[in-house]
């Protein structure tokens, strides 16, 4: 990934596409499980990929880029739904309900539907992107410990309510 | 819950969090957006680095030319322009003072334009009218010359000549603006100014295209719709072809509410930190290097940012290839550089190149034999090494010893004459790696120089670089190598001693 990287700050428009393509699928998910719209998620992701584009140049060490850019994506997802707060109407937030879910994605939101906002965030980050908790704790500005109680208890709701028989 | 039953668990999340979510189309169509924005400033970027290049390769830009040369900084350095995304919000509020439909243009168009001619220097400004929105331009070649197909967006070249051939730039009014007081070229023998497709165009030749690989270019300049369109062609490829791959362009200009102007704070922030980064070079190259910055031979330097302690162990001159211990053809990276360039013996043939002052004029031009320097290198990884692997590669610096003890990179600079095809010497890197662990295809061609090490690894290799032979008998020279492993940075240059 790093020839990647390094192809895309010298403006390698293909490597760089190549290199956003490779973790759409995680900056989505992380989009979703935040912003619950799918077409909110699409502008925090489209939205990321274009800052990652812009600021790439100042990415020293291409072995944070991961770090780096859920970073740029957790931003733009805070940012997308302090607008909301302040412009979506009622009748748009309707939408944002399971029901409106299309029926492909349901699962993967029902999953993270018992878990409060964060717990879901740490979830997609440990399970989805493979952080270690030490870098979660970084990325999310919290203490190390903070981060694995929280996974410990995100996984508990989890398994009570979908693996019951594992409990 | 028993470790079994934790472990289910795990797999279970693990399994279902990572399936694959199904994307709408307004979703992809919102990424692909994005990606385009990224394409069209990837295109304007890469047309200015070959401008620049151009005109590196014309030595008319000595500093710049050092400053690649002179540290590693200078390479990886980029600046990503303008801000998109401000861009895609200012256009909503372009949009609103917009008429509707595509705008006509008032009497000076979408720019005007200036050409200053002087001494083989041709100087291309361009002033832009911001009442206008920008509009998207889009070409296509309606003629080709015989077996040249297009193998990248507005690129075209033959199977026999990979990457020489004809491209197609076209730049809207945005990317003008962008390059409105930096588009100049060196060495021009001609500009005829002509009419094709009823538009103004300058078909610029240089001088001695040939010798120096310089090729042609045709602008065609459209500031009532608001583009320009540049077509170079590679001096393989003969004036008339380009004219007629000029002249049956198909044009397509439509309205994008995306494409806005630069911020003047943008633009003003680009330039100081462009002239900040400047200024810290020049005083960089004023002071040089002191003799405690560098590395003695045969000690380690640690080179933090990759994890490893790079060692020149020995250094050896030799005639002949074939003299390297263990030489294996498989260490060298790419034996179309070198074959042409290889007697029988193994000794290296002599090839023709330009010497050149510190601006960029030429002291001389000679043919000159190499000989070749063996490094014997021993790496310490202590650290990760990143995706890559660690870096093995180094570029050697010519320098000069001050009385005061400290190292100033060479002023004057020697490049191989372009039409020589000459590369074994490409930004003064080794050719020769006896340990590539990266062979085939893509690896091969982006990775040769990486190795994968863990922590605790020890690799003992060998480098192989070609050096004038005179260069390595100036006594008033000492080369130097940055290993690419330092990652130098401005502030703390890192280099080894190879004597």
């Amino acid at each position: 990934m790093e020839e990647l990287i390094r192809r895309a700050q010298a403006y390698d428009g293909d490597a760089f596409v190549e290199l956003m393509e490779r973790h759409k699928q995680s900056m989505f998910k992380i989009a979703l499980s935040y912003l619950k719209r799918e077409e909110d998620a699409a502008d925090a992701v489209s939205e990321t990929i274009l800052d990652c584009f812009e600021h790439l140049g100042s990415l020293r060490e291409p072995r944070y880029f991961s770090t780096w850019m859920v970073r740029i994506l957790i931003n733009n997802c805070q940012g997308i739904w302090k607008r909301n707060q302040r412009t979506v109407s009622l009748e748009q937030m309707v939408d944002w309900k399971p029901a409106a879910r299309s029926e492909e994605n349901r699962e993967f939101l029902d999953y993270l539907e018992p878990l409060p906002e964060e717990e879901r965030l740490l979830m997609i980050l440990y399970y989805v992107w493979g952080f270690k908790t030490r870098e979660i704790a970084e990325i999310l500005g919290k203490k190390e410990g903070t981060v694995k109680s929280k996974l410990i208890r995100g996984r508990e709701k989890i398994k009570r309510m979908f693996f019951p028989e594992l409990a | 819950m028993g470790q079994e039953n934790k472990g289910k668990v795990e797999e279970k999340m693990r399994e279902r969090l990572k399936r694959p979510l199904v994307l709408s189309a307004e979703s992809e169509k919102r990424i692909q957006a994005a990606y385009k924005k990224v394409r069209e400033e990837c295109e304007v970027q890469n047309m200015a680095e070959k401008r620049k290049n151009m005109e590196r390769q014309d030595k008319s830009h000595k500093m710049a030319e050092r400053i690649d040369n002179g540290n590693q900084e200078g390479k990886v350095r980029l600046h990503r322009g303008h801000s998109l995304r401000r861009m895609a919000l200012v256009a909503v509020a372009a949009v609103m003072i917009m008429a509707t439909g595509l705008v006509a243009a008032a009497a000076m168009g979408y720019f005007s334009k200036t050409v200053k001619e002087d001494k083989g220097k041709a100087v291309y400004e361009f002033a832009v009218n911001y009442e206008l929105q920008p509009v998207e331009v889009k070409v296509k070649a309606g003629y080709l010359p015989a077996g040249m197909e297009e193998h990248d967006i507005g690129k075209y070249w033959t199977e026999e000549n990979p990457g020489h051939g004809i491209s197609v730039s076209p730049l809207n009014v945005v990317n003008i603006d962008q390059i409105k007081k930096n588009l100049s070229f060196d060495y021009v023998e001609n500009i005829e100014r002509t009419t094709i497709q009823g538009m103004e165009a300058h078909v610029i030749t240089f001088q001695d295209e040939e010798k120096y690989d310089r090729g042609k270019g045709i602008f065609l300049f459209n500031a009532e719709q608001g583009f320009v369109i540049w077509i170079h062609g590679d001096t393989i490829v003969p004036l008339e072809e380009v004219r007629k791959v000029a002249e049956n362009l198909e044009i397509t200009v439509t309205e994008n509410t995306d494409l806005s102007y630069d911020l003047p704070e943008d633009t003003q922030a680009k330039d100081a930190m462009e002239d900040a980064y400047q200024k810290k070079m020049e005083e960089l190259v004023a002071r040089g290097l002191k003799e405690e910055e560098l590395t003695p031979l045969g000690e380690e330097l640690d080179c933090e940012f990759s994890g490893c302690k790079i060692k020149v162990e020995d250094v050896q001159i030799l005639d002949s290839l074939y003299d390297i211990p263990g030489y294996t053809e498989a260490g060298v990276c790419e034996m179309e550089w070198l074959a042409p360039w290889l007697e029988t013996d193994g000794t290296h043939k002599p090839y023709l190149r330009t010497h050149y002052g510190k601006d960029g004029e030429i002291l001389g031009e000679e043919t000159v034999s190499c000989r070749f320097m063996a490094v014997k290198v021993v790496l310490n990884q202590y650290g990760e090494s990143g995706g890559s692997g660690t870096a093995v590669n180094g570029s050697l610096k010519r320098m000069s010893k001050s009385g005061d003890g400290t190292y100033h990179w060479k002023e004057d600079f020697y490049l191989a004459v372009p039409g020589e095809g000459y590369s074994l010497q490409m930004d003064n890197m080794a050719f020769y790696f006896d340990q590539p662990e990266n062979l085939e295809g893509d690896k091969r061609a982006h990775s040769f120089f990486f190795r994968n090490l863990k922590p605790g690894d020890m690799l003992t290799y060998t480098l192989v670089f070609a050096v004038d032979e005179d260069i390595l008998a100036d006594e008033s020279s000492e080369l130097l190598l940055e290993f690419d492993a330092t990652q130098n940075i401005m502030e703390n240059p890192m280099y080894s001693k190879l004597k």
